[in-house]
């Protein structure tokens, strides 16, 4: 083989307190991909901001094309070709994607910026790359996936051969990790570039990787041909003993007893645009309803919805049997309902305070930590922590450690135990295992197929389809705000979920866009989303529902009309963009008919706003059409319209 | 582990100190005096003089140190208090001059105005002059809070403005309708029974200083030791957790307020029972930025700052002393005392640097503690 292009020599980094690297000494060769895996504090990401000059190396030295330094800076990083795609993108949103590739290198002209050249280089770059994406679409409007695409062209831009991905997957759906790896595929091939790319999820590594080095505890513990391993032996080298991800053991069959019911749910997102637009479901006592989607399609606020946290704009939730519109979460939680945020940092704990204080929380005025509700125990209540954290296997330097110094395993753990320790008859879990080790994740999973072995309802919500099929006795997929489709996770297979995660199967082909149109509205005599309620209704369970399945052709069905003119939009050209986009804002509010017509224009509006709040029009034509058919079904969509 | 972090706390902090002496040391020199008999005159001034030729200068040293001692160990509570529960109570003073001039008014008329109380036994008056003071308090601090709560905007702005707003209502009742007849702009002078008792003369100390060690015991206890103070830390440190976890964080905000605004309503009262006898414009209320300060050198711990506001205590009582007898202008022990609090706010990142050193030094110990 050649010469190694970048090399670690004995690297350590010390940060107050964490040794995050230690003595990594480490090759990596042109043209391959290598993949990087460990759990969590691992230091793969440590490692890689060294060699983008990001942190400053403690000790040993660095080596990149033959040159050998101590350290670098971001700048001679850039200059040597190397480029690196952050887990969490660094773009500008009010930006275009033009924009956002040359920023820092723009053609100028004098001191102006030549915006129409910015132009020109990125639709360059994107023909040349084959990596699609609409030079002149504010940032903001893209999709996860799209950005990230955005972020590789603009390292690619500068010059880059010699790509670092940290955790690329993380927010893509299956579909879209498959065309990463294409793209990836093809610039190794094509361009003989180098890719580093930081990983949890082995599976990809195998996928997509030459070679793989394990790190643990900031050392590097190996490095391996991908050819001359498997998925068990890199779990294992991980977290340095054997993970067997076993099939849970699920006992007895769903209750009939609805513990969550959510009718014609409609709540806003933080930025005051409708993000669920008339969900409705159910959750029964010892079921799991899993719930995927793609972040960003109402998830979030589902969740937040049903707990309290966000106010319930239409339609209504009701919590064994109580409506809990207009309910604190307090109150909420005394319905017997316990929430384990998807936010952990900033809603699931406090990070300043210490692991006693953030278990006991909800129970400082029970009886045995406090004398007569107002004086704290607490001796008892440290001890009461330590159970907690005993049969968590929280792992920190004491009880008294401040929460936010903790792993992010065991943050969660955290949260876990003290949300599983109400003992409540139902849960809303989201992203347990979020930014979670191996280890940690086969644990939570445990605990939560515990829960449901219990008898309790459990809602969950995740951005981890393996995660989803691995726990759910049912699965719904939601899209835009709308519930898209259910499944078995016994016989879907993860393509068919994917596609309704999209709102549409993407393989078939665009059609005219007319007719397109009003597929989309017409036929939908049995809408599907509103509908799933009303059939989930019969005691029939979850598991091998037909009507599930049923339910999810129609939806495929349906997606399958509605992409089209998504992908449309992008390949029209930009210049009709902004008369539609005027257009549509000066007749947002005109009547509906006329909407209709325009629809084609406005399918070509640029604007993420305009399309949403199009989309719930569309919606509301939508229901008035199927109200046309079958008024008695969607009287509870009017009322979550005019909400 | 949180006693080595304690510990390495009271290091540095002490090292700020002792850093912050050393510049005043320079100062000193600088301006042509001579450090030694400066400190020394300010240990003397505050902690009580073994040679002075009278009782009086021996020990009202002492007692000013007590003194000041007590009010900022009650104004940093107060500011503790509400911070804990996540606001920021800047308007300590307006509250406090509320709380004098209810104490004044009612001291020097209640038993005019209302008959029926005049058999009252002076403890009782006493004890209706505080709640009337601590209720001003609250009020006063009720409307930030509530504005805060409800409609988000900032109490910094708030609290701040209504110091104003205090300031200039209490000016014109005490130029007004509350003017006791003379020279002056100052209130009737309470009743001569309802003056405290004062200690080591012709310091400020006073039996108030008992009701401000109880006063911090139940705040200390309410931050420390109850449900209560737990809740309200878990809102200021989290809101969002707290409200996420059931617990009431608006109110629970506001009543962190409430405390704090009652505290400083009992502190005005205290000033006047104690030894101002009357509510007059030229009460001085700028302690409580000392206090704040104080407060915030703690971090707003209840302990740290009982036992900060001696040491601030002495640095304030030694001051008059050192200016008397070591003939170092008052400006310049002001500027030392500046200097003194800049290091040990400073102490934070002393700390860091330390750790860091340290990591450098022992990487294993680390490695090793961590796993």
């Amino acid at each position: 083989m050649a010469e190694p292009i970048v090399s670690f020599s004995h690297i350590s980094m010390q940060f107050p307190g964490v040794l995050a690297n230690d003595d990594v000494s480490l090759d990596i060769m042109p043209g391959e991909v290598f993949a990087l895996v460990g759990e969590n504090g691992a230091g793969k990401s440590t490692l890689m901001n060294i060699l983008f000059g990001i942190n400053t190396p403690s000790s040993g030295t660095l080596t990149v094309r033959g040159q050998t330094m101590k350290s670098l800076t971001s700048a001679q990083a850039i200059g040597m070709g190397i480029g690196m795609v952050h887990q969490h993108f660094m773009l500008v949103p009010s930006f275009s994607v033009a924009q956002n590739i040359v920023l820092g290198d723009e053609p100028r002209w004098g001191p102006f910026c030549r915006l129409r050249k910015a132009v020109s280089i990125t639709e360059q770059l994107v023909a040349e790359y084959g990596l699609q994406v609409p030079a002149a679409e504010p940032v903001r409007n893209l999709s996860v996936g799209q950005q990230q695409r955005v972020e590789i062209l603009k390292t690619l831009h500068r010059g880059a051969d010699i790509l670092i991905l940290d955790e690329p997957t993380a927010v893509l759906t299956p579909q879209e990790t498959d065309e990463l790896f294409e793209v990836i595929r093809r610039v190794v091939r094509e361009r003989g570039m180098t890719v580093i790319i930081i990983t949890h999820k082995l599976g990809e590594v195998m996928a997509i990787s030459d070679r793989v080095g394990v790190m643990r505890r900031g050392r590097l513990e190996g490095v391996y041909q991908t050819s001359e391993v498997n998925e068990r032996i890199l779990a294992s080298l991980m977290v340095g003993r054997d993970v067997l991800l076993e099939p849970l053991t699920r006992k007895r069959a769903a209750a009939d007893e609805i513990a969550i019911s959510v009718r014609d749910l409609w709540a806003e997102n933080n930025r005051g645009l409708p993000a669920v637009r008339g969900m409705s479901l159910d959750v029964r006592r010892g079921e799991i309803v899993g719930i995927a989607g793609v972040e960003g399609n109402g998830q979030s606020e589902l969740a937040e919805a049903i707990t309290g946290m966000r106010p319930i704009l239409g339609g209504d939730v009701t919590v064994f049997g109580r409506s809990v519109r207009g309910m604190r979460p307090g109150e909420i939680r005394s319905l017997g309902l316990s929430h384990v945020p998807e936010d952990r940092l900033s809603t699931g704990v406090s990070p300043q305070a210490d692991i006693t204080d953030n278990l006991i929380i909800g129970k400082e005025r029970r009886k045995p930590y406090a004398l007569l509700g107002i004086h704290r125990r607490k001796r008892r209540a440290k001890q009461y922590a330590a159970g907690l954290a005993e049969s968590f296997d929280i792992r920190s330097g004491g009880l008294d450690t401040a929460v936010g110094s903790l792993s992010g395993g065991n943050m969660q753990k955290v949260v876990l135990a003290r949300e599983f320790s109400f003992d409540t008859g139902a849960l809303v879990i989201a992203q347990p295992t979020r930014g979670v080790d191996i280890g940690a994740m086969d644990f939570i999973h445990q605990h939560i197929m515990d829960k449901r072995n219990e008898g309790c309802a459990i809602l969950l919500i995740s951005a981890d389809l393996d995660e989803l099929f691995r726990l759910s006795d049912r699965m719904l997929t939601i899209y835009e705000g709308q519930v898209t489709g259910e499944f078995d996770p016994a016989t879907a297979t993860r393509e068919e979920v994917g596609s309704c995660m999209m709102g549409a199967v993407r393989e078939t082909k665009p059609e005219a866009p007319e007719p397109v149109w009003e597929n989309g509205t017409e036929p939908r005599s049995v809408p599907a989303p509103d509908d799933t309620p009303e059939e989930s209704d019969q005691p029939e369970g979850g598991e091998g529902d037909p009507c599930g399945k049923k339910k999810h052709k129609k939806s495929k069905k349906d997606r399958k009309h509605k992409k089209p003119d998504k992908d449309k939009k992008h390949k029209k050209s930009e210049k009709d963009e902004k008369p539609g986009k005027k257009k549509d804002k000066k007749h947002k509010k005109s009547d509906k008919d006329k909407k209709h017509k325009k629809s084609d224009k406005d399918k070509k509006s640029g604007k993420k706003k305009d399309k949403k709040h199009k989309k719930s029009d569309r919606e509301k034509n939508r229901r008035k059409s199927d109200k046309d058919k079958k008024p008695g079904k969607t009287g509870n969509g009017e009322r979550g319209d005019e909400a | 582990m949180k006693w080595r972090e304690r510990g390495i706390y009271m290091l540095s902090l002490l090292i700020s100190i002792l850093l912050g002496l050393g510049v005043g040391a320079l100062l000193m020199l600088a301006t042509g005096h001579d450090p030694i008999a400066g400190y020394r005159a300010m240990i003397e001034g505050a902690l009580g003089d073994k040679w002075a030729p009278d009782t009086i200068l021996r020990n009202s040293g002492l007692g000013n140190t007590l003194y000041r001692a007590s009010l900022l160990m009650i104004t940093g509570l107060a500011t503790a208090v509400a911070s804990d529960a996540g606001l920021f109570n800047v308007g300590g003073q307006g509250q406090m001059l509320l709380g004098a001039l209810v104490a004044a008014f009612l001291g020097a008329q209640m038993t005019t105005l209302l008959p029926f109380t005049a058999g009252w036994p002076v403890w009782l008056i006493t004890a209706v002059c505080l709640i009337a003071a601590v209720l001003a308090g609250m009020i006063f601090a009720l409307i930030p809070a509530l504005m805060k709560i409800k409609l988000n905007i900032s109490e910094v702005v708030t609290t701040i403005l209504l110091n104003s707003v205090a300031l200039y209502f209490c000016t014109y009742m005490a130029n007004g309708p509350l003017k006791a007849p003379g020279k002056g702009s100052q209130t009737a002078v309470i009743l001569g029974d309802l003056n405290f008792t004062r200690f080591f003369t012709p310091s400020n100390l006073s039996q108030a200083v008992f009701i401000v060690a109880g006063i911090t015991l139940l705040v200390w206890y309410i931050m420390n030791r109850s449900s209560w103070g737990y809740e309200m830390r878990m809102t200021g440190q989290n809101s969002r957790f707290a409200k996420f976890s059931g617990l009431k964080d608006g109110k629970l905000a506001v009543a962190g307020m409430l405390i704090s605004g009652a505290m400083c309503g009992a502190v005005g009262m205290l000033e006047v029972f104690g030894w101002k006898h009357r509510y007059g414009v030229d009460l001085s209320t700028d302690f409580y930025w000392d206090g704040m300060l104080v407060a915030m050198i703690m971090r707003y711990k209840p302990l740290g700052i009982i036992l900060m506001s001696f040491f601030f205590g002495i640095l304030k009582a030694g001051a008059i002393k050192i200016q008397s007898s070591a003939g170092i202008p008052i400006e310049i022990i002001q500027v030392i005392q500046s200097i003194i609090i800049f290091f040990m706010a400073a102490e934070q990142g002393l700390i860091q640097r330390f750790q860091v050193w340290r990591a450098r030094r022992h990487p294993r110990r680390e490695e090793v503690k961590r796993a």
